[in-house]
């Protein structure tokens, strides 16, 4: 009997904290918690023109939709996709870089800033079956709540 | 001893406090946001083909230079020169073509006798591009000339014996000696005494064998058929011979001073004793277009378009000397001029697809020897007003 008292209790307690930190600061519109699946934007550019030995930048733009400030915390990119089965899209074809540019990075309420860029290089030894083919980049990236 | 713990109200606080503390690192936690999964596509570039080398020739070394190939701002990394025989044969170039090139030209050196056209690939990284058109061709004769004969301006399906060939002054007055037996038929012209080309002047095909009328079009029993010959002036004259709907010979070098401007004849074709023999007849009025056709040396005075009506000039080519000296080149020296001049307009900037180069793909037999300078042919002089030239035949 105490013993499921005491279950109780720390449950209701569980509970207390989770719903003290969900509300976040005041003002706030969004829970970040639970099921549902809280996002941002980035938008990129696309990249033409590769050949063998060359090197373009995809420039990045994070887009913040909430109420509140972001800070963005990391930006990739990986090849994850070609438009050619006989040039797969592995790093000896085409390799995106490490994220190049300033982070964290603070995105206002509801605006939108530039995030720097994604190099994207084709190897000099890539064969002609990469010739005329369109890879596809996956970009993701992570923010936090910035308390004010 | 279960109970006690459970009980204890220090035990109890101490639960709260850790599921307070865990509570809120979970929530903390939550907060990292994802991204929307985004992507983005980078497309590579197609290399272009090569631009159609242009060639020029001084022995058996031949130089070939083209336009570059760029991505963009960039040039790509080098070419690899290809040649081929007349029978599409690929072979290995020598000199600073045999290794991919860097730069825009190469020299072929110790090129073997025989008819050549060259071809430009681009290449960047492992990447190649498609291959250029090819060149125009490249006689190298055995006594170490060489010709450039320009391709027709006008394209059209080559026949069996079209060559390219070099063509040869054929001496009326001194027959030269039959070829060789078993030579390869080659080429003589007799242009008369005014040494230009003109209505009656003939064109022999003829080697050490008789020449088959079917070896030259196909089902062709030798028989008198209408052709058309264009010459096309330059610094490197050529002759077609077309039969409307195939390019029969050519292009076919001729001396530069058979042509002086680009004109067009309606012509015969006949087998005659085991040799081909072009006999020229009237000239086509010279079509309106380009201003500079009409040349020089045709003293066509007004050109007034007004006038409109001046007949179209049959200019002094068809006045076949009444004198008797010939213009006499000797016989059987076949003027090879180098392309020097010819190096035609630069670079045929990417002439797309490679055209097919001809068709020069058949035949690979018989022009080898058109320039080495034996006459096969021996062809009497274009009279005034005589009706076509007699072509002798020696036995």
């Amino acid at each position: 009997m105490k013993l499921t008292t005491s279950l109780a209790a720390g449950a209701v307690a569980l509970a207390l904290a989770d719903a003290l930190a969900a509300s976040g600061p005041a003002g706030a519109e969004i829970r970040l918690t639970g099921d549902e699946a809280h996002t941002f934007v980035i938008d990129g550019t696309t990249v033409s023109g590769l050949h063998p030995g060359s090197e373009r930048s995809g420039k990045l733009r994070v887009r913040n939709p909430y109420t509140f400030d972001l800070r963005v915390t990391s930006l990739r990119a990986d090849v994850v996709d070609s438009s050619s089965p006989i040039c797969p899209p592995h790093s000896g074809n085409l390799a995106a870089g490490p994220h190049q540019g300033w982070l964290p990075l603070t995105v206002r309420a509801r605006q939108s800033r530039d995030a720097g860029s994604i190099p994207i290089r084709m190897p000099a030894s890539v064969t002609n079956e990469c010739s005329a083919v369109t890879f596809t980049i996956r970009i993701t990236g992570v923010a936090t709540k910035v308390n004010k | 001893m279960k109970r006690l713990i459970a009980t204890s109200p220090a035990v109890l606080g101490g639960i709260a406090a850790v599921t307070l503390v865990a509570g809120a690192g979970a929530a903390i936690a939550a907060w990292r946001v994802q991204s929307d999964e985004v992507v983005l596509t980078a497309e590579t570039a197609t290399l272009s083909p090569g631009n159609k080398p242009v060639v020029s020739a001084a022995g058996n070394v031949v130089t070939v230079s083209w336009m570059p190939n760029t991505f963009g701002e960039r040039k790509v990394d080098s070419y690899r020169i290809q040649r081929y025989d007349l029978a599409g044969s690929r072979q290995q170039p020598r000199g600073t073509c045999e290794e991919n090139v860097a730069k825009e030209s190469c020299a072929d050196s110790g090129v073997p006798t025989g008819s050549w056209r060259y071809s430009v690939v681009p290449v960047k990284g492992g990447w190649t591009g498609p291959e250029s058109a090819r060149s125009d061709a490249v006689i190298v004769a055995a006594d170490g000339k060489a010709v450039v004969v320009p391709d027709p301006a006008v394209e059209k399906p080559a026949g069996p014996a079209a060559g390219p060939a070099v063509v040869a002054i054929g001496d009326p007055a001194q027959p030269a000696a039959d070829p060789a037996p078993g030579s390869p038929p080659a080429w003589t012209v007799q242009p008369g005494t005014d040494g230009v080309l003109g209505t009656d002047d003939t064109l022999t095909y003829a080697g050490g064998s008789p020449v088959a009328p079917a070896d030259v079009i196909t089902g062709w029993d030798g028989a008198s058929r209408p052709v058309i010959v264009v010459a096309e002036a330059g610094a490197q004259p050529v002759l077609t011979v077309d039969d409307g709907a195939t390019r029969v010979f050519g292009p076919l070098a001729v001396p530069p001073a058979t042509v002086p401007a680009d004109v067009t004849f309606d012509a015969t074709l006949a087998e005659v004793k085991g040799r081909i023999v072009v006999t020229l007849g009237a000239m086509r009025a010279a079509p309106a277009p380009a201003e500079e056709a009409t040349a020089p040396g045709a003293p066509t005075a007004g050109t007034e378009p007004t006038e409109g009506t001046d007949a179209p000039e049959t200019p002094d080519t068809t006045t076949p000397g009444t004198e008797a000296p010939e213009t006499a080149e000797p016989a059987g020296t076949p003027s090879t001029t180098e392309s020097a001049g010819g190096t035609d307009q630069p670079a045929s900037g990417g002439d797309g697809g490679d055209g097919g180069d001809g068709g020069d793909g058949e035949e690979s037999q018989s022009e080898p020897a058109a320039a080495t300078g034996t006459p096969a042919a021996e062809v009497t002089p274009s009279t005034a007003g005589s009706e076509p030239a007699v072509v002798l035949v020696a036995t």
